[in-house]
């Protein structure tokens, strides 16, 4: 479980000022549940996901997983015990795929058969044949395959929380689609909590359990698909909604 | 962090120990030379005097690049004794700006303040003087009746002159000389002393200004007119020697006394003569001079003669590859962590970058002759390295720093974000993928090193420039090419063979 407790994040550049890009946000995710944070351009949603691997850090607030306040944690080991995925994969261009799955195993002193094991079974997890793809460089993948690859190479570990930034966002709809769906199957098979930044209301009415959308740094609305439709909060939301959906409202 | 520094000590240690050598040891005499034929050739003449006539030991350090260098590097005690002039003394160690013609007091005054200042002692003067002087074709001369430079006035507005650059700038050249004899010459021009002699040949000039000492003179029908008016400032050439080595070996300033005055300009434009013009090696002509002296006698000189130039191909591309080699492992060392501390402190890279490229600007000898006094480096292998390092310094430190700067923010977010440490990103993801711009950096520098190497021979630290500087003083292509080509032929593969380790960290990344 991860509880965000009055978080608030300000950016200072030279010449801007004082931006707030995360405002005194209260929230929880519980285990095993996938979360959608939605929102337009400089919404905070980014800012907000990367609060809890502390690639960024509060201004104020706190953030606890599982109960203890995460900045008390030491960041590394508090990141190998979450999963990352960013946009096409993040793969390192100069390592096979097999290395790229397992880098955290190798880093963390596991025995090569051991790592090689753990490799195939996510190769496997994620569709990729291993004798196919193991040896492969990321140059050579598709864009839907390298995403595969980020997402087994983020569970390398077997980490309780993954967070997922724009996963989808540069496939081509029909790949998008069958992620989408091979997502929603891995989702049960694994059973993690799952915060997910998109941009995309149909992507997040398909595959999420709840859903917050945010604006100006503040959550606007969250719940469930069904909520959103039957109860929009504000003329905002609806906008939203219209404007994503094209106001047929029958995704999901 | 401490146990690395002690490496990269140990490592320069390590590379730098057998370069070094003690010319000071008692028994070693160490000579050195300008690089001019002139200066050899008289170093030769010490050198094999010595040899035959002690039992002292001799090590040859000639071809140093230039009157700095060499009194340098005799100041140091890297070399106990070279070959000095009078009028060079006067003016470039002393500084004085005024002329006088008078040799005795030049010689008088240079000697008593060389002691004085330096600790360094004048012989007597070996009797010649090369100075400038003013040359004409003899039957010209003859026709004219002239013989001294005054003799030229009642004939200046017919006269055609072609002087070298130098001598038509320098004060104590042309401008000095015609105030000093009211000199008008209708036609004056500049141009390459070299070509010079072709001029005058052909007829297209009457005069022109010469070396008197000047070995091509000798092959030449022309006549060196009396400075009647004594313009020109004395250059009496004689060894200057340390005074301590004079202490420590009391045979030494006797024995190099026997040469005083053995030497006039006739017999020194003709040695010189015989080494430019006739191919004569220098140890030879050396050798017939001495024995013609009866300074030593030809068994002695058979023993004294030192061993032949077989295998001096090998040494000087063993020795060229050796110092490059060394420079850029050690560039290595240094400019890889100070390339990635960059990337880390950026405030500093434009400092940092600024300093070594500033370094990269001082042209190649300058750098070398700035090395020779400081403590510990001096002439020789040392100096060498250290300066081929730090222009090796520049293309390693930028293409660490860009290569690292260059790598996608996205994967260090990712390397950073899945819990990769500090240094398992730098050694896992930046460095690997930084590698072909590292690379690329690296091989730069070896084929600048390569190339700023064949310098090394000017403070005498061997190398393929060793017979590229002897071969320009003797005006012997072939012996220049023979450095040159070799050279050229080690950048050549160098760049090869770095290219294609280049280009297979590159397509490891693909």
């Amino acid at each position: 479980m991860i509880c965000f407790k009055n978080i608030t994040r300000e950016f200072t550049t030279p010449g801007h000022g004082t931006v707030v890009a995360v405002r005194n946000l209260t929230l929880t995710v519980a285990a095993g549940e996938t979360l959608c944070l939605i929102g337009p351009s400089g919404c905070g949603k980014t800012t907000t996901m990367k609060l809890v691997n502390r690639l960024i850090e509060p201004t104020s607030g706190t953030i606890t997983v599982d109960g203890r306040d995460i900045l008390e944690q030491d960041p590394i080991e508090l990141r190998r015990r979450i999963g990352y995925v960013i946009q096409s994969g993040g793969l390192f261009p100069h390592m096979t795929v097999a290395r790229n799955i397992g880098l955290l195993c190798e880093v963390e002193g596991w025995e090569p058969d051991r790592t090689k094991r753990r490799v195939d079974e996510l190769l496997e997890l994620v569709n990729l044949p291993p004798s196919e793809f193991a040896a492969r460089r990321p140059g050579e993948l598709s864009g839907g395959q390298r995403q595969r690859v980020g997402v087994a190479r983020a569970l390398a570990l077997d980490p309780a929380i993954i967070l997922m930034d724009e996963p989808f966002g540069a496939l081509d709809p029909i790949t998008r689609d069958q992620l989408h769906d091979e997502f929603v199957a891995l989702k049960a098979a694994v059973r993690k909590t799952i915060i997910l930044v998109t941009h995309d209301m149909r992507e997040a009415f398909k595959l999420s359990d709840r859903i917050a959308l945010m604006d100006r740094g503040e959550i606007v609305q969250i719940g469930s698909a069904a909520d959103f439709r039957a109860r929009p909060a504000s003329p905002f939301v609806e906008t939203f909604l219209r404007s994503h959906l094209g106001g047929t409202g029958d995704a999901g | 962090m401490r146990a690395r520094r002690y490496a990269i000590v140990l490592l320069a240690t390590a590379l730098l120990a057998p370069a070094t050598s003690f010319p000071n040891e008692n028994d070693t005499i160490s000579i050195g030379s300008k690089a001019d034929t002139e200066s050899r050739l008289l170093a030769e003449i010490m050198a094999q005097l010595i040899e035959a006539r002690t039992g002292l030991r001799v090590e040859r350090r000639f071809g140093l690049g230039g009157t700095k260098i060499a009194f340098e590097s005799l100041r140091q005690g890297e070399i106990d004794l070279y070959p000095e002039y009078t009028g060079t003394g006067w003016i470039v160690q002393l500084g004085r700006t005024e002329t006088v013609s008078d040799p005795l007091r030049v010689y008088a005054y240079v000697s008593a303040e060389f002691q004085r200042r330096y600790d360094i002692t004048w012989m007597q003067p070996f009797g010649f003087s090369n100075s400038y002087a003013l040359a004409m074709e003899e039957r010209v001369a003859a026709d004219l009746g002239v013989t001294r430079i005054s003799d030229l006035l009642p004939h200046q507005e017919q006269l055609r002159a072609g002087v070298s650059h130098e001598f038509l700038n320098r004060g104590d050249g042309f401008p000095g000389l015609a105030e000093a004899y009211g000199l008008r010459i209708g036609d004056v021009r500049g141009i390459e002393h070299g070509l010079s002699y072709q001029a005058i040949t052909a007829g297209q000039v009457d005069l022109i200004d010469a070396y008197t000492t000047d070995g091509k003179l000798a092959g030449l029908n022309l006549r060196l007119l009396e400075d009647d008016l004594g313009f020109f400032p004395p250059y009496d050439a004689a060894a200057i020697v340390r005074t301590t080595t004079l202490e420590a070996h009391p045979e030494l300033g006797p024995l190099l006394d026997e040469l005083a005055f053995r030497i006039d300009n006739a017999r020194m434009q003709s040695l010189n003569f015989r080494v430019e013009e006739r191919g004569g090696g220098f140890v030879d002509v050396a050798r017939d001079f001495l024995e013609e002296e009866q300074l030593i006698s030809a068994v002695a000189a058979q023993a004294a003669t030192p061993p032949s130039r077989s295998g001096d191909m090998a040494r000087w591309v063993l020795q060229h590859i050796a110092l490059t080699l060394a420079a850029v492992l050690l560039a290595v060392v240094v400019a890889i962590p100070t390339g990635i501390l960059l990337t880390r402190r950026r405030a500093l890279a434009g400092p940092v970058l600024g300093v070594a490229g500033v370094i990269q600007t001082i042209p190649s000898l300058a750098l070398l002759a700035f090395m020779i006094p400081l403590p510990g480096f001096g002439l020789g292998a040392r100096s060498a390295i250290a300066a081929l390092f730090l222009y090796a310094l520049l293309p390693i430190v930028r293409n660490t720093y860009t290569g690292i700067k260059e790598v996608d923010p996205d994967l260090l977010e990712a390397a950073t974000g899945m819990g990769l440490t500090d240094s398992q990103r730098l050694w896992k993801v930046e460095l690997p993928l930084a590698s072909r711009t590292i690379m690329a950096g690296i091989r730069t520098s070896t084929v600048i090193s390569i190339g700023v190497a064949t310098l090394a021979a000017f403070i005498g630290a061997g190398g393929l420039g060793e017979p590229i500087l002897t071969g320009l003083q003797l005006n012997n292509m072939s012996l220049v090419l023979s450095g040159a080509v070799p050279a050229a032929l080690l950048a050549i593969v160098a760049d090869f063979a770095l290219g294609r380790l280049e280009r297979r960290l590159s397509t490891d990344r693909s």
